[in-house]
């Protein structure tokens, strides 16, 4: 069944061919941007992104073609274990968490046809995170995190860099190519 | 114990999450509310456990001092509201 998948900052809409136009047919997430939307063609699973503003990144799978959604791990940094909070009646100010946190998640890719249930997340500010599980747990990829340049890469449209393109080599699913904005590829 | 209330914007997201817990901390108390609804965490904490950027916690009528590690006591009979900005012109 052909079907157009427009993922929208009022939700995330489903057309469908009819009669030689495209109508219509679902309209879920209604008023919450959708930043992201996969159609995983190995298993026909589908992931939606959203961007909830005040509540954060959130990630949707449904295993039914779109019919039910459920809302499944988003991909996250890790607490990072800094100065332990200061005791509350000691007056001291407590000093500020520096980590990171998802912003948004701006692309999701399906691993290679060797790889069932390995999704790729590229978000801002910049990490890029793998599942091997459908999207239950994420793990962030480190040595793109730690790279020395990661630093100078800037915002390109939003206030934090980010990864909008991730490519899976069909010949050598290992073989990956990314694309920064603003950071290069 | 405090009693815990949640913005009705988010029961959507996460259903009626009004709760009480016990702790002397607002950090413990709403560890022990996330123990119990463990998806509302991501809803009104980071990545990191600091409070969304568009998300107020007060407890009765002060907002919370430490947004990071959340160390503002809170005494048993205190009410703690998690509350969110509205946007829009």
């Amino acid at each position: 069944m052909q079907r157009i998948l427009v993922a929208s900052r009022k939700g995330l809409f489903t057309l469908s061919p009819e009669g030689g136009e495209g109508r219509i047919t679902s309209h879920v997430f209604t008023g919450d941007p959708v930043t992201a939307v996969l159609h995983d063609p190995r298993d026909m699973t589908l992931y939606a992104a959203l961007n909830l503003g005040h509540f954060g990144v959130k990630l949707h799978r449904s295993d039914d073609q779109g019919s039910n959604w459920k809302e499944i791990a988003a991909p996250a940094h890790e607490e990072e274990k800094g100065k332990p909070p200061p005791d509350p009646m000691s007056g001291e100010w407590p000093p500020k968490k520096e980590g990171p946190s998802v912003e948004m998640i701006w692309t999701l890719v399906p691993g290679g046809a060797d790889q069932p249930g390995t999704i790729w997340a590229g978000t801002l500010p910049g990490g890029l995170f793998r599942s091997d599980d459908k999207g239950e747990s994420w793990s962030l990829n480190r040595s793109l995190w730690n790279q020395p340049s990661r630093p100078h890469w800037f915002g390109g449209g939003y206030d934090s860099p980010g990864i909008h393109s991730v490519l899976v080599d069909p010949r050598d699913s290992a073989r990956i190519t990314l694309g920064i904005s603003s950071g290069g590829a | 114990m405090a009693r815990i209330t949640f913005t009705g914007h988010l029961r959507r997201h996460i259903g009626n999450a009004d709760t009480e817990a016990p702790g002397p901390t607002v950090a413990e108390v709403l560890a022990a509310v996330f123990e119990a609804n463990p998806k509302a965490r991501g809803y009104v904490l980071d990545d990191q456990g600091r409070v969304r950027k568009h998300v107020n916690l007060f407890v009765n009528d002060a907002p919370v001092a430490d947004r990071d590690y959340l160390s503002d006591p809170v005494a048993d009979d205190d009410e703690i509201y998690v509350l969110q900005a509205l946007s829009g012109g």
